[in-house]
């Protein structure tokens, strides 16, 4: 095999080897299944699963169960958003301020964020704003660091450049500094999604009366492996669909990078 | 309009401390096309940041039309040696992007952009980015945006160092035509001799770290300059004289 870097494939090959993959995985799946190799209780067949997310939404809460878990994201995403913009951007900027705040957010970014559930619960009782916090404290410290790396990465040239054509240190912030970083932060976002979906799981699992977590720890009660696996489904379908959200949204937004033609 | 008395600049890190500069002086009229030649490496650099208000001189003091700088400013526009476009803005945008910082109304803003991109004819470009352009219309585009903002200076840090030589010729050509049409005061930098006569009225040997003066030429060619020029057998006589003041250096015993 051959690293090419900056190798060109045309949609349509991209796309070919897309299905072939997905077809691979299903034939293993099937193989196994429809064969009775694996009990059906363990691993159930994929058209038994497929069936259970048709139950699942007809009769189920399934279509309440996937908004309750992503509006829980969406909100506990754009809060961490909110606090890590302006504190990495500011981290970045001053090396006082990382002194000051940077060891205290290294230190609760070591904490794994289950460990805060049991103390969430009683702040915050079960509900989407405990959910929410558990994101936050997830997610957040990463990010911030993440958005500092970006904004200290700018080129140091960039900024020159910009003062001697008469920028402010707002300008500086506002047309370089932010501009400059935002493919890279962008990059973060995508990837902190992903950790979003993993707490919020988790938070679900372990206290709460909606949600895909919730889903998964009722049929487990009750044995329904089928749920269990259309719960994860679902759960894998939504992150493919944020990524390829922000795959998208980042050649629309950043055309000037080098990563947008790939 | 630019007065630079006895500045030095002293650089220290851990280990110990470079001396950068020592006690230059020189000054540059309206107008005038100065050319800075030395070896790479002797602080050439240092001293635009010094003159850009970039970094600041440990001792001496630069005054720009009577003024003492403190601080980069917009009358003293730079040009620099590595492509610093700002590659998330298209050519328009980064012509435009002094402009976009004092406020004008957006026809001023358009007519002047429009102007520099007919005179470094980038026209077909406006709308392109910085990466897929070649490294010589990156510079012109670098040329452009500081000329749009209409600096009182020019200061240019061997911005065609990293062209080939045939873009190179071009570029020098192109700088000399739009100096005698602009009238801008420009100081460049180069290491390339050929260039600073070819390119100036005025050319300072400058010698190695300690960087100070060695010693003045007024070239003496006739302006419009065209590239025929550097063939010529006076161009050469004069290019040997400056050569040679550059290569002589008393205070080195090795």
């Amino acid at each position: 095999m051959t690293i090419r870097l900056y190798q060109k494939i045309s949609k349509i090959q991209y796309s070919a080897r897309v299905v072939l993959g997905l077809l691979i995985f299903l034939l293993g799946w099937s193989s196994v299944t429809y064969t009775g190799l694996v009990q059906s209780f363990f691993l159930p067949t994929p058209t038994a699963v497929f069936s259970s997310i048709v139950m699942l939404f007809m009769e189920g809460n399934l279509a309440s169960d996937i908004s309750t878990s992503i509006y829980r994201i969406l909100f506990g995403f754009l809060f961490s958003i909110a606090v890590a913009l302006p504190f990495g951007v500011a981290l970045g900027m001053s090396r006082k301020l990382e002194a000051l705040i940077e060891p205290p957010i290294a230190f609760i970014r070591y904490i794994p964020p289950s460990a805060f559930i049991p103390l969430a619960i009683i702040w915050f009782g079960i509900g989407d704003l405990q959910k929410v916090m558990i994101i936050f404290l997830g997610i957040a410290p990463y990010l911030t660091l993440l958005i500092t790396d970006a904004v200290i990465n700018t080129r140091r040239e960039l900024v020159e450049a910009a003062l001697t054509l008469g920028a402010t240190n707002k300008n500086i912030i506002m047309k370089v500094v932010l501009p400059h970083a935002f493919p890279s932060i962008w990059d973060s976002f995508r990837l902190m999604m992903g950790a979003a979906w993993t707490f919020v799981i988790i938070a679900e699992i372990v206290g709460a009366s909606s949600g895909l977590g919730h889903l998964m720890i009722e049929s487990q009660r009750f044995l329904r492996t089928d749920n269990i696996y259309a719960a994860i489904i679902i759960i894998g379908l939504l992150g493919l669909a944020t990524d390829y959200f922000f795959k998208i949204t980042y050649k629309i937004y950043f055309p000037w990078t080098e990563k947008s033609y790939a | 309009m630019l007065k630079v008395t006895n500045v030095s600049k002293v650089y220290t890190n851990e280990s110990r401390r470079v001396k950068a500069i020592e006690d230059l002086a020189l000054s540059i009229k309206e107008g005038e096309f100065v050319a800075m030649v030395g070896p790479s490496g002797c602080g050439k650099t240092t001293f635009l940041k010094v003159i850009a208000g970039l970094i600041s001189a440990s001792h001496g003091e630069v005054l720009f039309d009577g003024v003492k700088i403190i601080g980069p400013g917009k009358e003293r526009g730079m040009v620099f040696q590595g492509f610093t476009l700002f590659p998330w803005l298209t050519v328009r945008e980064n012509i435009g992007f002094g402009l976009e910082m004092q406020k004008l109304s957006r026809k001023k803003k358009n007519e002047i952009t429009n102007h520099y991109l007919a005179i470094t004819g980038l026209k077909d470009f406006s709308n392109a980015y910085p990466k897929s352009l070649s490294g010589g219309m990156q510079q012109r585009v670098a040329i452009a945006r500081t000329l749009a903002n209409n600096p009182k200076i020019l200061l240019m840090d061997e911005p065609f160092g990293s062209l080939d030589s045939q873009t190179r010729s071009q570029m020098q050509e192109f700088l000399t035509k739009l100096w005698e049409t602009e009238h801008k005061t420009i100081l460049f930098i180069t290491h390339d001799v050929r260039e600073a006569i070819f390119l100036a009225d005025k050319v300072y040997v400058l010698s190695e770290r300690p960087m100070h003066i060695k010693k003045v030429f007024t070239v003496p060619f006739s302006r419009p300059r065209k590239r025929a020029l550097k063939r010529s057998k006076e161009f050469f006589e004069f290019e040997g004289k400056v050569e040679l003041a550059l290569e002589n250096n008393p205070q080195r015993s090795s």
